[in-house]
């Protein structure tokens, strides 16, 4: 079951991907979120973070237009890390723009990445140790793994990370993004880190 | 006057068809959307310093990188007051509208040592070996960035990127939809309208055309009656522009360009000898370029032609020139830390100027390798060699000392550049350089002739002039200031010289070896330029922004006489101070700039010449704008505040001038 929260809530609307099995923990999560009892935490990506995430892709050599979604990725059964996404979530308002692609976030536990229907997906840190299951999920797919301002995954299973302050940084993961089937423009590759 | 055109040379047609099978392949382009990357780094990009993209933090070269805010903001209506104003490059104005533009010293008037182009085509005009600024086409309102790479770059661009590399990149019709119309009035019976319209046509295309009319009246303090009398230098400066360009794709990955321009200005240029003379100069160019984003890399090539005509006050003579450049690289990058970019060149030019031609073919071949050997650090090497073929003819007049089989000869030369560059932290950059450019002797240099037997003297070119070669090394740190939200930068630099031309500064033959006592052009010898740049700037609350450069350049020479002194062209210390007001609808520039005293020669007349030193002066100018509408600009602008008339050059007196604009975007 997937619905749409109030407008307003989190200061804009998003979509979840979340089965009402769940739905004890993500209503916790959006008190936490809310509440912000356990506040940001540790290095969680910030707006500017994921402005350059979205600018990124549209470097991709078939980049997205128009519409579309990113998924926000959290841990299974993490109440903080429901929180984390949700905070994620609302850092997108609106839905932030690069060019003719405007992204709009879609919280999604790590078991539902299988599902598609997004561009992108982020991390956040409590999903982080499900990289390798995720990279999996999405192999051959062209959908962008995607760390954002936090700690790295482990080598070879995110496509992009990105870090915007006190220097844009952005590394792309050569195997990940090969085994993703992305691929960038080759002048953007020359202005970034690969590994 | 006849032009003779020479046959096709097998260069460049082995290059065209090696880019015609390019853009047959499957390859596909990649524009660089400068704006797009821009946003997305928080800093401006660049091709200008290794040819492959990147930021300008990462460039290994010490760069400055005027952005469209900063050109609009400035006030200014020309390019080198631009440069004046946010720079501590050596900018010179001699009069209204007459300007030399210099990088740490040397800095003589035409200045050969300063290698200018819009969107990588040069505007360097090789008959004389210098940029007119007046007559580049672009009106400031199109540009995207001024790109100005200080220190030697011939290892990119070859010949003449000695003191460095001025590229002014335009707006991407592509990426960017821009319009824009700016009418000036001022004192000085100053007026100008200018146009530009950009915007993207299609799916992958897009067109962008400008125009631009100005007349002014010229400065009127300090011509020698000669130059008032016999040569109109006191004629009023008028131009008169005209560019276009169109973006097209070609295939899905492969984009394609055609621009061209046209434009006449008429004006009195200050020539390297210290005389002001009435030129009226038209120059058109074409150009076609492929960028292809293959298989092999990131393929780019391009062919263009410009032309020149000069026509002179007090005689007939008229001077043609043309220069015809083809060029291919591929700039690709191999696994994750390596980006290679060979290159391919030809260039042809050719002086015309009647009764002889001089000219020659250039083939290049170049290498540029970036290695990423660290997160935080890589390295470049580029390495570039230049084949020169030069011929002539029409010069076997007994009369002169040289004849057309003088100047059948060729030599080679081989430039370099290494470059460091280490973030030490998330704050501190330090970068190290090395470079070798090299600029060869000018078309004038080499085949000038004429001949005065009134006065007893005749001028002719040295086709055995030796190119000018420069050792460049800089050290520069810079360290971003987070109280000031700015950036700090400090920069040493040593360079030593080796050529120099005297130009037609002193007599070198004497009867009876020739007919009249004969000028002609012979190397000055070694110098070298040691000192430092300092910079820092910053912003306070989104509302300020400021900035302070420091230039000090320490010549030293061993040249021969002559009457020409590129040692003291330049003054030892330069300081460009800026501070900017920003609230509502209201803006506030001003901008302060302090020069020593510098000093050069006076021809004031026929044959006598003076030597003649400018003193240190401290010059004034700001901008103060109201945006009536969101897209409607009125401002009064103001330059030389300090003095209605003011010696800053040891030319003509610099004159307090106001300006009111209305600038209009839609």
């Amino acid at each position: 079951m997937s619905y749409r929260n109030r407008p307003g809530l989190f200061g804009a609307g998003f979509r979840t991907g979340c089965r009402g099995s769940r739905r004890a923990v993500l209503l916790l999560g959006i008190g936490l979120g809310v509440g912000g009892i356990f506040g940001p935490g540790r290095a969680e990506p910030g707006l500017r973070d994921l402005q350059v995430a979205v600018r990124a892709l549209a470097f991709l050599e078939e980049p997205p237009v128009g519409p579309a979604e990113i998924g926000i990725v959290y841990g299974e059964n993490s109440v903080e890390g429901l929180a984390q996404a949700l905070r994620v979530a609302a850092s997108f308002g609106d839905g932030l723009r690069a060019g003719n692609l405007t992204l709009r976030p879609r919280l999604m536990a790590v078991r539902e990445v299988r599902q598609g229907g997004v561009v992108a997906l982020l991390l956040t840190d409590s999903a982080l140790p499900h990289a390798g299951r995720i990279a999996q999920a999405v192999a051959r797919t062209g959908i962008v793994t995607i760390t954002a301002g936090a700690e790295a995954a482990e080598p070879g299973t995110t496509v992009l990370r990105v870090r915007a302050s006190p220097r844009v940084e952005i590394v792309v993961d050569r195997i990940a993004a090969e085994a993703a089937g992305v691929s960038f423009a080759a002048a953007f590759r020359m202005m970034i880190q690969e590994r | 006057m006849t032009r003779r055109q020479r046959s096709v040379p097998r260069g460049p047609a082995l290059l065209l068809a090696a880019m015609a099978l390019l853009a047959a392949s499957p390859a596909l382009a990649l524009d660089i959307d400068h704006t797009a990357l821009e946003e997305l780094f928080g800093e401006p990009v660049t091709t200008s310093a290794t040819g492959k993209p990147q930021r300008a933090s990462d460039a290994p070269v010490g760069m400055d990188i005027i952005t469209a805010e900063q050109i609009r903001r400035s006030g200014a209506r020309d390019i080198p007051a631009v440069l004046a104003r946010y720079t501590s490059l050596d900018v010179h104005q001699y009069n209204a509208s007459d300007y030399s533009v210099g990088i740490r010293g040397y800095a003589t008037p035409m200045t050969p040592r300063l290698l200018v182009l819009v969107d990588g085509r040069q505007v360097y005009l090789d008959h004389y070996g210098y940029a007119a600024w007046d007559a580049i086409p672009v009106q400031l309102s199109e540009i995207r960035q001024i790109e100005v790479v200080k220190g030697p770059n011939s290892a990119l661009f070859g010949f003449n990127a000695v003191a460095g590399v001025v590229n002014i990149i335009t707006r991407n019709p592509v990426h960017e939809r821009h319009s824009s119309a700016v009418l000036r009035l001022g004192t000085g019976r100053y007026r100008e309208a200018s146009g530009v319209a950009s915007a993207p046509m299609g799916e992958g295309g897009g067109i962008r055309l400008s125009a631009g009319l100005r007349g002014e009246r010229n400065w009127g303090r300090g011509y020698t009656d000669f130059e008032y009398g016999a040569l109109d230098a006191g004629r009023d400066p008028t131009r008169a522009q005209v560019a276009g360009e169109v973006r097209f794709p070609l295939g899905s990955q492969a984009r394609g360009s055609i621009d061209a321009s046209y434009g006449r200005t008429i004006s009195a240029p200050f020539a390297d000898y210290g005389q002001f003379w009435r030129e009226d100069k038209r120059i058109w160019s074409l150009r076609g370029r492929v960028e292809a984003d293959t298989t092999i890399g990131l393929v780019e090539g391009q062919l263009y032609r410009n032309s020149f005509r000069g026509l002179y006050a007090a005689t007939p003579f008229v001077t043609d020139h043309s220069v015809t450049v083809a060029e291919l690289s591929d700039t690709v990058k191999l696994g994750a830390a390596h980006t290679l970019r060979p290159s391919l060149q030809y260039r042809h030019a050719v002086m015309d100027i009647g009764a002889s031609e001089v000219g020659y073919g250039v083939a290049s071949v170049g290498v540029m390798w970036n290695w990423a050997f660290d997160p935080q650090a890589e390295t470049t090497v580029a390495l570039r060699y230049d084949h020169l073929w030069l011929r002539g003819k029409g010069y076997d007049n007994p009369d002169f000392p040289y004849r057309s089989a003088d100047y059948d000869r060729e030599f080679g030369t081989l430039a370099w550049n290494l470059g460091l560059v280490w973030r030490v932290s998330d704050q501190d950059t330090i970068r190290l350089s090395a470079a070798r450019g090299v600029g060869v002797p000018t078309l004038y240099d080499l085949g000038w002739r004429d001949s005065y037997p009134d006065f007893g003297y005749q001028d002719t070119g040295n086709p055995f002039l030796k190119p000018t070669v420069v050792d460049d090394y800089q050290l520069e740190y810079g360290r971003r200031i987070e109280v000031i939200d700015g950036r700090f930068v400090a920069t040493v630099f040593h360079q030593r010289n080796s050529g120099f031309s005297s130009g037609l500064s002193a007599a070198t033959h004497f009867p009876p070896d020739v007919a009249y006592e004969t000028y002609s052009p012979y190397n000055l010898g070694r110098s070298s330029a040691t000192g430092f740049d300092l910079s820092v700037k910053g912003r306070l609350a989104e509302a300020v922004n400021w900035g302070v450069e420091y230039r000090l350049a320490s010549v030293s020479s061993e040249f021969r006489p002559s009457l020409l002194d590129p040692k003291r062209a330049s003054p030892r210390h330069l300081v460009s101070a800026r501070l900017g007001w920003s609230g509502g609808p209201v803006e506030l520039d001003l901008f302060g700039r302090y020069a020593s005293q510098a000093q050069g020669f006076r021809t004031v007349d026929e044959v006598g010449t003076v030597l003649v030193r400018s003193k240190d002066h401290v010059s004034v100018a700001a901008r103060l704008a109201y945006h009536v509408t969101d897209r409607m600009t009125l401002a009064l602008e103001g330059e030389n505040l300090l003095h209605q008339r003011q010696e800053q050059s040891f030319a003509l007196k610099a004159e307090r001038r106001f300006y009111l604009s209305l600038r209009s975007e839609f």
